[in-house]
């Protein structure tokens, strides 16, 4: 075996992998059929048809929020053996509803951020 | 010389299972740039007026019977990990679990009263802003109580 087979046998041994995952959790969200519903006016129940069940429920004294989520992250790897490098994005989409005692819509609040995650692989 | 170039490739490949330099790029969330939140104003701003310079945020919980808060959070950096053998310096993660507060996120969190409005906007580390405002099981209701802060909303 010459010299440069070698060689390069032995370089693409420190070469072995690299990594590219999107992982996504959840459904995604709509951020138009958030906008049909309005404060003071829908219901839980106008809420729940719109939206369908929320992932997460918190009370607030009388009143309660209940949350909708949707995440996405992208890992990007390169590993040499003796060095690697990793970059991770992660973001989500978020729907919070606040209501009144009587379940009334007092106010809604959106952030639409997990279609911006991003591969990337830079110092 | 020739003859040191794959020596030493082949010392670098059984150095791999002891020795590893990495490379860490994080980013978790995007963050609220401070003349964002601090433009929020205790006694001013309402929850709607946060909702809409903040957008939603990640956690919302009860703080105390008459108080509730909003926590924004976000991280983002890099970090250089050399290990030998057991790891020497911290490796970051972006994974992101909604279910237990993320105290290691930089963030905001804004209190308000049960009238919808800011009482106080913290900003820093979430593990410095939330210890008295985590989340927590919800306050007992007596219907024969007063209505906490005599107001259902805005």
């Amino acid at each position: 075996m010459s010299y440069r087979l070698i060689t390069l046998l032995l370089l693409l041994a420190l070469t072995p992998g690299c990594l590219l995952s999107n992982a996504e959790t959840n459904q995604p969200l709509d951020a138009e059929a958030m906008t049909t519903l309005v404060p003071g006016q829908s219901t839980a129940d106008d809420v729940l048809a719109t939206l369908g069940a929320p992932n997460d429920v918190v009370q607030l004294g009388r009143r309660s929020a209940w949350r909708y989520d949707r995440s996405r992250s992208k890992d990007t790897g390169l590993f040499l053996i003796l060095f690697n490098m990793r970059h991770s994005d992660a973001r989500e989409d978020r729907i919070w509803v606040f209501f009144d005692e009587q379940d009334r819509l007092t106010h809604i609040g959106g952030t639409f951020q997990a279609d911006d995650v991003e591969y990337e692989l830079e110092f | 010389m020739r003859s040191r170039v794959p020596f030493a490739l082949l010392l670098a490949g059984g150095l791999a299972s002891c020795v590893r330099f990495e490379w860490t790029r994080y980013q978790v969330q995007e963050p609220i740039p401070v003349e964002e939140s601090t433009a929020l104003t205790p006694g001013v701003d309402t929850l709607e007026s946060c909702i809409a310079r903040l957008g939603a945020p990640l956690y919302v919980w009860e703080a105390s019977a008459s108080t509730y808060a909003l926590a924004y959070g976000w991280d983002e950096g890099h970090d250089w990990g050399f290990n030998v053998s057991v790891p020497v310096g911290d490796t970051a993660s972006a994974s992101f679990d909604y279910g237990d507060m993320n105290l290691d996120l930089h963030g905001v969190v804004l209190v308000f009263d049960h009238g919808d409005r800011l009482v106080r906007s913290d900003r820093g580390y979430l593990r410095d802003l939330a210890p008295g405002l985590q989340r927590r099981r919800p306050s007992l209701i007596d219907d024969e109580d007063e209505e906490p802060g005599g107001e259902s909303g805005s």
